[in-house]
């Protein structure tokens, strides 16, 4: 097999299993099961975190918890803001998500944000909670008139705003994750076995949760915008 | 890879949801509860705290006035005491004064009597020898009776 063929067999997302659903043909795939495999971790991590919470003498288990409750709801917070703060639980289970997806290929999984639709749904998602809370804050009356704001001759930026955010943070994870990924191979089979140790550590550990924290970060900043 | 499928897209969709409803009832929940439920038991404590404080503080202020009457109550009793050891010494004094006196009054008419007797029985002597003396140098011992008494009135006339 040659390193192209190898890339591409490890890039393709295959279809595990399908369900039939009446007529329906409802494929299920890669990235979807190794997402299970993720969710199962966290809500396994989390479950264990928070048996017999306490509120005197606890244990170093809960202070862990507290700990991290504190430090990830207290970053996501302070980026979206007083008026954005009820969006924290959502924004942080996305931070853990992206950010547990992108190093799980350590473990030899695929990482589901190497699947382009994986990406796409994160940013669909996060659009929709963009203008959503835009729509809640303000009205729909203020929330159609911010798209004429500061001047009327803006209006159809502001309206390709609409696409073009969820599109580059989208393609900004995807390209990134794929990026690495393909860096990664290559040194693998360029110069092993050391060097590519040193370079997972930026590629697959750094970068992959940059990554989640710039998507938290960018989708904060708009609700934050959206809903002052 | 780079094919967009939307059943794909769906069940990701709904693995985020599922994966936030679970974060929500496993994990912030349950923190965010115990933590308030911390500050709250926080809060009671400093209530409770202050609560005793302001007891204390009014205990206190009781106590003083308390300090303040006993004080008082000191003084009264005392001086209460020295007006009735004043009198009880004037009366003792008084009484040692009236008792000094009388012994002397009796004392004084004790030796008047006593004085008065010596001078009588002095005079009796001094008569007697006076008589002696008389009948020795008159040789006779006739009418000294007689001349007794004249020397008596002459004493007494001389005495006096």
């Amino acid at each position: 097999m040659s390193l192209a063929e190898e890339l591409i067999e490890e890039l393709n997302c295959e279809t595990v299993f399908t369900i039939h659903l009446g007529g329906l043909e409802i494929p299920v795939m890669e990235s979807v099961v190794v997402t299970w495999i993720v969710m199962a971790v966290l809500i396994l991590i989390a479950f264990i975190l928070t048996r017999g919470l306490k509120t005197q003498n606890i244990s170093k288990r809960q202070a862990f918890a507290e700990l991290i409750y504190e430090k990830l709801t207290g970053i996501v917070g302070s980026m979206l803001g007083e008026e954005g703060k009820q969006y924290t639980g959502y924004l942080t289970t996305v931070l853990l998500y992206i950010g547990l997806s992108n190093v799980i290929g350590l473990f030899g999984f695929k990482s589901p944000t190497k699947d382009l639709n994986v990406t796409v749904a994160l940013a669909i998602m996060s659009i929709v909670l963009v203008e959503a809370a835009g729509i809640y804050q303000n009205g729909v009356r203020k929330w159609l008139h911010n798209f004429t704001e500061p001047v009327a001759i803006v209006t159809p930026f502001n309206i390709l705003d609409v696409f073009t955010r969820p599109l580059s943070l989208c393609m900004r994870l995807f390209g990134n994750v794929l990026g690495a990924f393909v860096i990664m191979e290559l040194l693998k089979i360029v110069c092993p076995p050391v060097i590519p140790a040193v370079f997972s550590l930026y590629f697959d550990i750094f970068d992959g949760l940059l990554q989640a924290y710039v998507f938290v970060f960018l989708t904060s900043l708009y609700i934050k915008e959206a809903v002052e | 890879m780079i094919n967009v499928s939307f059943w794909n897209i769906v069940f990701t969709v709904i693995n985020l949801l599922i994966l936030f409803v679970a974060f929500r009832i496993f994990f912030f929940k349950p923190i965010a509860n115990i933590i308030a439920k911390r500050q709250q038991e926080a809060n009671e404590i400093y209530d409770n705290a202050a609560e005793k404080e302001s007891q204390a503080d009014e205990l206190k202020k009781e106590y003083e006035q308390k300090l303040v009457s006993v004080e008082e109550e000191k003084k009264q009793i005392i001086s209460d005491a020295r007006k009735s050891a004043d009198s009880q010494y004037q009366k003792i004094l008084a009484d040692a004064k009236e008792d000094a006196r009388n012994i002397k009054d009796a004392a004084v008419v004790e030796a008047n009597q006593e004085k008065s007797k010596i001078i009588a029985g002095a005079k009796k002597e001094i008569a007697d020898i006076v008589v002696d003396a008389t009948t020795k140098v008159v040789g006779s011992k006739t009418g000294a009776d007689i001349d007794s008494s004249l020397f008596d009135e002459f004493l007494g006339k001389a005495g006096e």
